[in-house]
């Protein structure tokens, strides 16, 4: 039985799961309709209290939005942030912090961490096993956009073929990542520091070049300029890795490097990377693997989402209580309605179905609206999102969202028949009376 | 032809244990019309409430041979549904409605078998009276009109008995005089016994016979 369910495609196991989680809901339909026909009752009084109806549909919807929103974007976030480390398989850094250094050397974000000298990037850039041993080096920046120090291999890697233009060939070149507003042939005198803190002026009569630009990788890399490591070794007055002056790229002289806070690595297959972490993680440098760090915290992201799920679910269920203490109230005004449809010889059964009917109406058409402004919602923080962490992150709706809101459905369905019932009950015949 | 009415020993109660309807025997024949008066307070609508099994008494009520006192809830339901016809003093029209959705409205928990012609039928009434069976919300219809929605509804599922609490009350003279001449004119056509609870002089002067309850009793009986 479970070969077969393995077996069957991704979509069908995920349409056969909502149909089961649905299927509560169908029955206490079928059960509650069943030989009669309330829908035009029902929609009769969804004419007769359209403020009230919209009211409790608006409500539904913004809880369901809501919470599919949050979770979409949660799991956007997530294969966002490892969709752009992916082309860093693995990083060598000094001992400390795995996770600041992943946050340097894949998101770009400053922070202070020891360099590694000249024959620790020797030792791993000398491996058999490394096809690509990228230094890198961080400190200026750009209107904002960092420059980065590094080498071509290691652009390449990073983007393919360039989206136009050519690979800078010296150290005064530079390639602008793909969302950076500045044009191939334009030069530019990068500032020292990041953000608000950038000295304008602080190296003075340097510039760069735009030789290229980079297709988009969906990561802050976007937003970066790449300049070979030796620029910006030289402008801050430091060796530059070299013995003949203008060379950039490897090998680099031990003696002459300066230091990079981090070497991004490139094996010659995947799977070495696991060996290589290990072999390049002893008391003077720490071998990481993003995606072994990403994966702990998107653990910890893995609990933070049953947190939301719940939250979510538990928003929901307070609305759709509400929503349906607003029902009961609304019954009360139904009283005469109801009152006739008994005197006139309906059984207590299809009283309860017109007031279920109605309910579920409400409930049906704010789950559905609610998705739908979860998707539009999703898509719009799903921008700021990437605007704010430069990380590209897609939300779409999931076949979570959905079956969600199909477990929402079926609670509503039970919880439903409460206020139904309830209204049923006090039904009085005098109410007929002008 | 309609059910005969036999009545033995008919009390209804109140809340508060007052007694509101007391009528030791009473009996009508099948496809007999019968007006009930009286003042305010003198149990008419009780009485027409008791006949429809819609409040509880003892006693027996027989329509036919079937005792609705004895019934259980859904029994009354179903005998109300399947056998009784019933227009109140207001229309009691699900206003936002059409007509015919309205007139047909027992087509929507009755026997799914008779639901086609039930709406044919509640189609040709409206028709007969007059009313486009149109998607207009039956609120919007006159009042006069609406009475005869009402009453199209109760005759749509070709009842053995018909009950109209003081049907042309809140209609004005001329509108209830047409109404009056439906009513009874639909009911002796069709052979359904009537029981109409009215102040209306036209209507009690329409009918062949009529009551007069005082205190929960009947005080008096007259034959045109």
């Amino acid at each position: 039985m479970r070969d077969l369910w393995r077996d069957l495609p991704v979509l069908t196991q995920d349409l056969l799961i909502l149909a089961g989680l649905l299927i509560p809901l169908i029955l206490i339909g079928f059960i509650l309709t069943r030989g009669t026909r309330p829908w035009t009752i029902a929609r009769g009084i969804l004419r007769a209290y359209p403020g009230v109806s919209a009211v409790f549909v608006a409500l539904i919807a913004v809880s369901i939005a809501v919470g599919t929103a949050i979770l979409a974007q949660e799991r956007g976030l997530r294969i966002g942030s490892a969709q752009a480390a992916d082309p860093f398989t693995l990083i060598v850094a000094a001992p400390g912090s795995d996770i600041t250094a992943m946050l340097a050397a894949v998101y770009l974000q400053p922070s202070a961490i020891e360099l590694l000298d000249g024959a620790a990037y020797d030792r791993i850039a000398s491996h058999e096993r490394v096809t690509i041993a990228a230094p890198i080096a961080f400190g200026d920046s750009w209107e904002g956009h960092p420059v980065v120090g590094t080498i071509a291999p290691f652009v390449n890697h990073l983007t393919g073929d360039l989206a136009e233009g050519r690979i800078f060939q010296t150290s005064e070149e530079a390639i602008a990542g793909a969302f950076v507003p500045i044009g191939i042939g334009e030069a530019f005198e990068p500032a020292h520091g990041h953000g608000a803190e950038a000295e304008d002026g602080a190296h003075a009569g340097f510039e760069y070049t735009v030789t290229g630009r980079m297709a988009p990788t969906g990561s802050p890399w976007d937003k970066a300029i790449l300049v070979p490591v030796e620029g910006v070794w030289q402008v801050h007055g430091l060796a530059d890795g070299h013995a003949e002056p203008g060379r950039i790229g490897p090998p680099f002289v031990p003696e002459l490097f300066p230091g990079t806070p981090a070497v991004l690595v490139v094996p010659d297959t995947p799977f070495a990377a696991y060996p290589l972490r290990s072999e390049f993680t002893d008391s003077t440098m720490m071998g990481i693997l993003p995606g072994a760090v990403l994966s702990r915290l998107h653990g910890l992201l893995g609990d933070v989402r049953q947190a939301l799920s719940i939250m979510a679910t538990a928003s929901q269920a307070l609305v759709a209580t509400g929503v349906m203490a607003g029902l009961f109230i609304l019954t009360r005004l139904l009283g005469r309605r109801l009152a006739l449809l008994r005197a006139l010889g309906a059984p207590r059964r299809f009283a309860v179905a017109v007031l279920w009917t109605h309910a579920m109406g409400l409930i049906v058409a704010g789950a559905l609206i609610g998705l739908a402004l979860g998707w539009i919602a999703a898509r719009i923080l799903g921008q700021v999102l990437t605007g704010m962490t430069d990380i590209a992150i897609d939300a779409p709706l999931g076949w979570g969202e959905v079956h969600l809101t199909a477990v929402f459905l079926s609670l509503a369905g039970f919880i439903a028949l409460l206020p139904a019932w309830l209204g049923t009950r006090r039904i009085r015949i005098t109410d007929l009376r002008a | 032809m309609g059910l005969a009415l036999t009545i033995e020993g008919l009390t209804v109660r109140g809340d508060d244990g007052r007694t509101l309807l007391d009528i030791p025997s009473f009996s009508m024949a099948g496809g007999e019309a019968l007006a009930i008066r009286g003042p305010s307070g003198a149990g008419k609508t009780t009485f027409l409430m008791a006949l429809a099994g819609l409040v509880p008494c003892s006693g027996r009520l027989l329509w036919g041979d079937t005792d609705i006192a004895a019934l259980s809830d859904a029994a009354r339901a179903r005998l109300r549904r399947d056998t009784l016809g019933l227009v109140f003093q207001d229309p009691n029209l699900f206003e936002e409605l059409g007509p015919l959705d309205n007139a047909a409205l027992a087509a929507s928990f009755g026997p799914r078998n008779t639901r086609a012609t039930l709406r044919t039928r509640a189609e040709s009434l409206l028709d007969r009276f007059g009313i486009k069976a149109d998607n207009r919300a039956a609120g919007s219809h006159s009042g006069g009109e609406r009475q005869r929605i009402a009453v199209a509804r109760a005759l749509a599922t070709n009842p053995l008995v018909l009950l109209a609490d003081e049907p042309t009350a809140s209609l004005d003279r001329a509108t209830g005089e047409a109404l009056i001449e439906d009513l009874f004119t639909e009911a002796s056509t069709a052979g359904r016994t009537l029981v109409a609870v009215s102040h209306d002089e036209a209507l009690l002067a329409r009918a062949p016979r009529v009551i007069t309850l005082i205190g929960g009793r009947i005080a008096e009986a007259a034959r045109a």
